[in-house]
């Protein structure tokens, strides 16, 4: 059952329900109160009405009384010779409308004068209803009675009787034998003062009597009819009044729900609770329409925060990968912002170095390709680390060759560049001996030699390519003479420009080398060959079928030495034994 | 001497009429005789016994001649006065004499009434009455 329906019976119960106890309770009081009511209305008119035959009977008593005081009375002596007594009976029968006759009776009891003249001098009547004594005027002595025969009708003449109130007046005996006009009556009944032998009884229809209460109750009822037809309307007014908000409140839940457009409101202008509802209602979907919002928004963002993220963390790989391709110092000069990834280009003087393993074609050819991948990574790998320790930019690796160069993007002066740069390849010579022992230890026979050349001078160092493809280099002839010194250069060796030693010499020995004449020069260039700490502390070299020998006196400590005299003293004894 | 002579012719009128009628009782009443003074206070109520009976003067009712002649002879009084005596003596609980529609039923009341004394014209009187006064 809907709250509508429900509001509406509540409204109708509630309206109606006191009215309805109201009704029934007044009803039964009046109904219960209505008989005692009537009959006492009836005892009411019960008495008038009785008071109005004693009345007549009194008066009737009071005439005959009057009559027989009357002088003429005295005709009684002349048996009514004259008939005056008989002329006044019947003045008063007809007076009185009686039915019924006056006599007057002797001492004799003999009719003397009659209202009736037949019974004139008979000796006999009928019932004597009332009979007065009649006293002669002159001596009062009674000579007659006067009597009257009454029949019953002269009272119940005065009766008011209509169709549903009658009266009866009944001898006591006739009201023991229920001789009732009405057969469902109300009842009342009263002895008539004078003649108390005599009962009138009043009877009134008791469906007549109750008709007020039915024409009430039809009133009531049909009321009743009215009342709920108008108090149903008012309940539907007043339900749909109440409920009618609720139910827009609820088709717009829906419709929000099922449409998710929170841009809906409830158009309830009531400044009640309802009104008040439905203002909390607007209010908690413009909050959800602003959360919605902000969470779309919200989530938006983190879209795209995400994307970013994931850009982010795909450049910073793009950009870790391309870092594997890039110089150290190039990258973190283009990543911090330092330098514009543009084409452009500046004049500085720059330390380039250069190196490749000497004879590499030839060495590597006898290699397979895995050993020979193998190999040269690991060199590249460990040469450029030693290069990015220096601080160096390494320009690009060429098959087996390495360039690299100082002073740009960061530079410690162009002294220091080519010291470190000098420092850097005696580094570089340090570990591939070092590696070679190692590759020899891991069974390749033919280990690498390198060669260095490091020149300084004026390069051109920039971006240089298209805007969709570019390399940050350095060109200019600097760079070709410190390519021409490094092919000029022996195996394991180090060889610089004058232009480098002139910076360096202070710091390492160098020995004069051969001359290189560039391209486009007319004079030669004096090379000078770094003395590195093999060369200064190399004695002994020792290469031979079945014997390799290799000294380097300063790093032999103190604990090693007795060990090492040892064993080749353990070594030539063996070979002196084996002969 | 003419008027002495009409005096007297005046005088002798009433008792040129005077036997007509007489005040009677019946025979059976112990009154025997009575003086007209008697009698018109008796009929004036001012007399109600006579020999120890109580005396009932019946009156002949209406304006007879008869009625008329009595209280002229009897009463010497005219019917004007009588009304005025009998209204100022209602007052003193004295009423009129009984009356009768009648000289029959006069006849009969005084026969039949003791004490009963009226006045009835001779050739009414047989023997059941007897005769007191004759006017």
């Amino acid at each position: 059952m809907s709250f509508k329906i429900k509001t509406i019976l509540l409204l109708i119960i509630v309206s109606l329900a006191p009215y309805i106890i109201t009704m029934i309770i007044l009803g039964n009081a009046y109904r219960s109160d209505l008989e005692a009511r009537l009959v006492s209305e009836m005892e009411y008119q019960l008495d008038i009405t009785i008071s109005r035959l004693d009345q007549s009977l009194q008066t009737l008593e009071n005439d005959l009384r009057f009559i027989a005081s009357l002088d003429i009375m005295n005709d009684v002596f002349t048996s009514d010779l004259d008939q005056r007594i008989f002329n006044l009976l019947l003045q008063k029968k007809s007076d009185l409308q009686l039915i019924g006759d006056f006599h007057v009776i002797d001492n004799n009891a003999t009719v003397i004068a009659s209202s009736n003249i037949e019974r004139v001098g008979s000796s006999s009547i009928g019932v004597r209803f009332i009979t007065i004594p009649v006293y002669s005027t002159f001596d009062q002595s009674q000579i007659a009675e006067l009597v009257v025969e009454y029949d019953r009708e002269n009272l119940s003449r005065l009766f008011a009787n209509d169709e549903y109130l009658k009266y009866s007046l009944l001898a006591n005996q006739e009201l023991a034998a229920n001789q009732y006009q009405i057969e469902d009556s109300l009842r009342v009944q009263g002895n008539l003062e004078r003649r108390p032998e005599y009962t009138v009884l009043l009877e009134q229809d008791r469906e007549f009597a109750f008709s007020i209460l039915d024409s009430l109750a039809r009133s009531f009822y049909f009321t009743l009819l009215i009342g709920i037809v108008v108090i149903a309307g008012i309940a539907v007014l007043v339900a749909n009044y109440i409920v009618g908000p609720i139910l827009l409140l609820a088709t717009t839940a829906r419709s929000v729900t099922n449409t998710q457009d929170y841009s809906q409101r409830v158009e309830v202008k009531r400044a009640d609770e309802i009104g008040q509802l439905a203002g909390a209602f607007n209010l908690m979907i413009s909050g959800i329409q602003d959360m919605l919002s902000r969470l779309k928004e919200e989530s938006e963002n983190k879209i795209k925060l995400a994307q970013e993220k994931h850009r982010t963390e795909m450049l910073q790989n793009l950009s870790t990968k391309l870092s594997k391709y890039l110089s150290p110092q190039i990258y973190e000069s283009i990543f911090s912002g330092e330098k514009d990834v543009t084409l452009g280009a500046s004049r500085k003087k720059l330390t380039v170095f250069f190196s490749d393993i000497v004879n590499f074609t030839s060495t590597t050819d006898q290699m397979e390709s895995e050993d020979l991948t193998l190999l040269l990574n690991q060199y590249l790998n460990e040469m450029t680390r030693i290069a990015l320790q220096y601080g160096a930019t390494v320009d690009k690796y060429i098959g087996d060759a390495i360039m690299i160069f100082f002073g740009d993007p960061g530079t410690q002066g162009v002294h220091k560049d080519a010291q470190l740069c000098v420092e850097m390849a005696i580094a570089m010579q340090k570990r591939v001996r070092e590696l070679r022992d190692e590759w020899q230890a891991a069974g390749f026979t033919k280990p690498f030699n390198i060669r260095v050349g490091i020149h300084t001078g004026y390069c051109t160092v920039g971006n240089f390519g298209t805007e969709n493809r570019m390399d940050y280099t350095i060109i200019g002839s600097a760079v070709n003479l410190a390519s021409r010194i490094e092919s000029s250069a022996e195996p394991e060796t180090i060889f610089i420009s004058e232009d480098t030693y002139l910076l360096v010499r202070d710091h390492f020995d160098c020995l004069p080398a051969s001359t290189v004449m560039p391209k486009g020069l007319s004079q030669p260039i004096q090379l000078y060959r770094v003395q590195t700490e093999v060369d200064q502390s190399q004695s002994t070299i020792l290469d031979e079928d079945g014997f390799h020998l290799r000294v380097q006196p300063r790093e032999i400590n103190p604990q090693s030495k007795q060990r090492i005299q040892q064993l080749l003293q353990k070594l030539a004894d063996d070979l002196k034994e084996s002969d | 001497m003419r008027i002495a002579t009409l005096l007297i012719l005046l005088m002798l009128t009433p008792l040129l009429y005077a036997a007509d009628y007489a005040v009677v009782v019946a025979r059976s009443s112990q009154i025997t005789r009575l003086e007209i003074d008697n009698i018109k206070d008796i009929f004036l109520r001012k007399r109600n016994f006579e020999s120890g009976i109580k005396l009932v003067p019946v009156n002949l009712l209406g304006d007879d001649a008869m009625r008329r002649n009595f209280e002229q002879e009897i009463l010497q009084m005219d019917r004007e006065t009588i009304s005025r005596y009998w209204v100022s003596n209602h007052f003193q609980g004295i009423s009129p004499p009984a009356t009768q529609a009648s000289l029959l039923s006069i006849k009969l009341f005084v026969e039949r009434v003791e004490g009963a004394i009226g006045y009835l014209p001779l050739e009414m009187i047989d023997s059941e009455l007897k005769v007191l006064y004759e006017f």
